[in-house]
C-alpha cells in the first residue's frame, strides 16, 4: 500500500478525481445530538492506547466553537488562488482530551460531601475544552435563542489539503472510491496533515507517534456494511452512497435536487460530507409576536457555514413540505424521511454486520 | 575527519566521559535546509518567513577499536525537548548520513542512490534509528537496535554518543559498512524540536563531510 497516486493532487492545474466517490449526505433537520454516531465509532474504532482522546465523528452545537475549539478560524485548506493556507497543530485540550476523574475520592474516599466528581486531563491539567463543552449553548437572545446539531467527519475531500501537505506521501485517495486514508507505515507522526486539514479532523496519537482520522469505516465499507456512525444513526439523517450513482439519495440530494451543501466549501478542498441545512421556527419580535418572514436561526449565520445557496435550498424544502402536507407526492420529502431503512439511505451498503 | 582508533573504547560510551577531552573534534557548519528543498507546497509556505534551522554548528568526534565506532555529537540548545505527548510536541533530534551509492546526493540520497541514515531522537534517548533513503520523503527503517545511544543534556549543549558494529549482517545492504582503513563521506543534520522542527525543517551540513578511519 506505498504506491504513490495522483488522485487527489494537483497535476498541472487539475485536481485528480477517484473513478468513484463515497459521500455522505446528513440532513441536519432530523440530527437529535445524541452522539450514537460518535460513541460508535469510538466503540468501533478509537479503543487503543494512544487513541483515547480521538474522537473521529464529533457532533458539534451551532453556534458554536466546536471541536478542536475555534477550529473554524484556523486556517489550512487552499485560498482562492489555490495556495495552501497555513494554520497550526490544534492542543490536545483545544480538541478536549480523555479526562480522568476522582471516581475514587468522590465514590469510595468519603468524601462525597467536601468535593465533586471532577475531571482532570491526563497532564494533571485543569480541562480548558472537550469535545461538547458548549453542548446546547447555541446563540441568539430569548425568545429567539437557537441552536442546531452539526454532525462532523473527515470529509474525504476531493483535493484534500491533509494529503498534499504530507512530505512523506503518506496519506492517499482511494481510486475506487475516493476513500482518504492515512498509511500507518509510510506516517513518521509529523503532523503537517493536523496543520493543513482545515476542518481539524486529524488526531495524533503520542504512543505510536502517527496521525490518525476517519477511515470512512472503510473494512465495512469494501463488505457492503454501512459506516457505524451511519447504521447506528436513531435520528436516520446520514445518507451514504456514491455521488454517481443516479438512483441513490446521495445523487439526488446533491445532483438533482441541490439542497444538499458542503461545509466551508471556501476551505478550497471540495468536501464529499454534504449538509442538508436546517430549517428553523420564525423569530418573535420585542412585542412578543410571531414574525413569520424571519426564521429563527440567522440566514448570514447559515450562509457562513454552508454557502450563498442556503435561501434557495431552505425554500426547496419549506416547498417540498408544504406539498407534502398537502397530501401531494414529494420525491424530495419522500428521500429526506427514509421510509425503508436501510435500503433508502444507504442502498449500497445494507449488509448486517451481525450477518458476517 | 579522522575517526581515531582507541583500544578504550568503552571508556567512552558517556558523552560527558573525560577521555573526549583528548579526541580532536571537527567543527561542522550547519545552515537551514532551504524552502526549495521543502517536498511540499504546504511546508514550504508554511515556513517561508519562519526562522528555523538556528543550530549553527555541531562539534564530531569518532572513535573505533576494529570492532566497534562511536561518534561524539555535540551542539549547542539551550532549551531539551524530549517529550512527545503534547500534540506540537517535537523532541530534538540528530542525524548522521551516509551514501550508500558512490553519487548519492547529500539531501536524502536519490532513487537507486540511497543514503543510511543514523537518526537519533530525544524522545528514545537510549538507541537511534538506521533509516535508508532514496530521496525526499522517503526514509524507512532499517533497524532499531543496531545503534545505541547514550545521551546528556547540560542546560546549555546536547551530547550524543552513537555506536554502531564497524559492520552488521542484519540487513547489510541497507547499513554503510565501515572498516579500519576506509575513507568515506558523510553529513549531518539537527532538528530544534522546540521551534516545531521536524521533517525537512532543520538544519543540516550543506557539504560532505571526509572520513577517514584509522587503520
Ligand atoms: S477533511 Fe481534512 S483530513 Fe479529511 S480529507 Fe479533507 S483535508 Fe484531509
Ligand atoms: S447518531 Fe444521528 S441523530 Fe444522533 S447525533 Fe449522530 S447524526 Fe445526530
Amino acid at each position: 500500500m506505498n504506491a504513490r497516486t495522483d488522485v487527489g493532487r494537483m497535476m498541472e492545474g487539475q485536481v485528480v478525481t477517484p473513478k468513484r466517490q463515497l459521500a455522505m449526505v446528513f440532513d441536519l433537520n432530523k440530527c437529535l445530538g445524541c452522539h450514537t454516531c460518535s460513541i460508535s465509532c469510538k466503540r468501533q474504532w478509537t479503543r487503543e492506547e494512544g487513541m483515547e482522546h480521538q474522537w473521529w465523528a464529533v457532533v458539534n452545537t451551532m453556534p458554536g466553537k466546536g471541536t478542536p475549539k475555534d477550529w473554524e478560524g484556523m486556517g489550512g485548506g487552499w485560498n482562492a488562488e489555490g495556495e495552501p493556507n497555513p494554520s497550526r497543530i490544534p492542543l490536545r485540550d483545544e480538541y478536549g482530551d480523555a479526562w480522568q476523574f476522582n471516581k475514587q475520592e468522590v465514590f469510595h474516599g468519603g468524601k462525597g460531601v467536601e468535593t465533586y466528581l471532577a475531571p482532570t486531563n491526563p497532564d494533571g491539567s485543569k480541562p480548558g475544552w472537550g469535545p461538547n463543552w458548549d453542548e446546547d449553548e447555541g446563540g441568539g437572545e430569548y425568545p429567539n435563542s437557537h441552536f442546531f446539531y452539526l454532525p462532523r467527519i473527515c470529509n474525504h475531500c476531493t483535493h484534500p489539503a491533509c494529503l498534499e501537505a504530507c512530505p512523506r506521501g503518506a496519506i492517499y485517495k482511494r481510486d475506487e472510491d475516493g476513500i482518504v486514508l492515512i498509511n500507518d507505515k509510510q506516517c513518521k507522526g509529523f503532523r503537517f496533515c493536523m496543520e493543513a486539514c482545515p476542518y481539524k479532523r486529524i488526531y495524533y496519537n503520542h504512543v505510536r507517534d502517527i496521525s490518525q482520522k476517519c477511515i470512512f469505516c472503510f473494512p465495512r465499507v469494501e463488505k457492503g456494511v454501512a459506516p457505524a456512525c451511519a447504521r447506528q444513526c436513531p435520528g436516520r439523517l446520514r445518507f451514504v452512497g456514491y455521488l454517481d450513482d443516479e438512483n441513490g439519495p446521495i445523487h439526488k440530494l446533491v445532483h438533482q435536487w441541490k439542497v444538499a451543501l458542503p461545509l466551508h466549501g471556501e476551505y478550497g478542498t471540495q468536501p464529499n460530507v454534504y449538509y442538508v441545512p436546517p430549517l428553523s421556527p420564525p423569530r418573535v419580535d420585542a412585542n412578543g409576536k410571531v414574525d413569520p418572514s424571519k426564521p429563527r436561526i440567522p440566514l448570514d449565520y447559515l450562509e457562513s457555514l454552508f454557502g450563498p445557496r442556503v435561501a434557495e435550498v431552505l425554500e426547496v424544502i419549506k416547498a417540498e413540505k408544504e406539498k407534502k402536507a398537502r397530501g401531494e407526492a414529494s420525491e424530495l420529502m419522500d428521500t429526506l424521511i427514509v421510509y425503508k431503512w436501510p435500503e433508502d439511505i444507504f442502498p449500497d451498503f445494507t449488509v448486517d454486520p451481525a450477518e458476517l | 575527519m579522522l575517526v581515531r582508533r582507541t583500544d578504550a573504547i568503552d571508556a567512552l560510551a558517556d558523552p560527558g566521559a573525560a577521555g573526549w577531552g583528548a579526541i580532536a573534534a571537527e567543527t561542522v557548519k550547519l545552515m537551514p535546509a532551504p524552502a526549495a528543498m521543502q517536498p511540499t507546497r504546504y511546508i514550504a509556505t508554511k515556513w517561508r518567513d519562519q526562522a528555523y534551522g538556528a543550530v549553527a554548528s555541531l562539534d564530531v568526534q569518532g572513535v573505533h577499536d576494529g570492532a566497534t565506532i562511536a561518534f561524539r555529537l555535540r551542539w549547542r540548545d539551550s532549551a531539551k525537548n524530549a517529550v512527545r505527548f503534547e500534540n506540537t510536541d517535537f523532541p530534538d533530534a540528530a542525524a548522521l548520513l551516509f551514501p550508500l551509492a558512490a553519487d548519492a546526493p547529500l539531501f536524502m540520497g536519490a532513487p537507486g542512490q540511497p543514503v543510511n541514515l543514523w537518526y537519533w531522537r530525544a524522545d528514545f534517548p537510549e538507541r537511534a534509528r538506521s533509516d535508508v533513503a532514496s530521496g525526499i520523503g522517503s526514509s524507512r527503517v532499517v533497524d532499531d537496535t543496531a545503534i545505541t545511544a547514550r545521551a546528556a543534556h547540560d542546560g546549555e549543549f546536547w551530547s550524543v554518543v552513537l555506536r554502531r558494529a564497524l559492520k552488521v549482517q542484519a540487513n547489510a545492504a541497507e547499513s554503510v559498512q565501515l572498516e579500519p582503513g576506509q575513507r568515506l563521506r558523510t553529513t549531518f543534520a539537527v532538528w530544534e524540536g522546540g521551534n516545531l522542527e521536524r521533517a525537512g525543517i532543520k538544519a543540516f551540513a550543506p557539504q560532505w563531510v571526509e572520513l577517514a578511519i584509522e587503520a
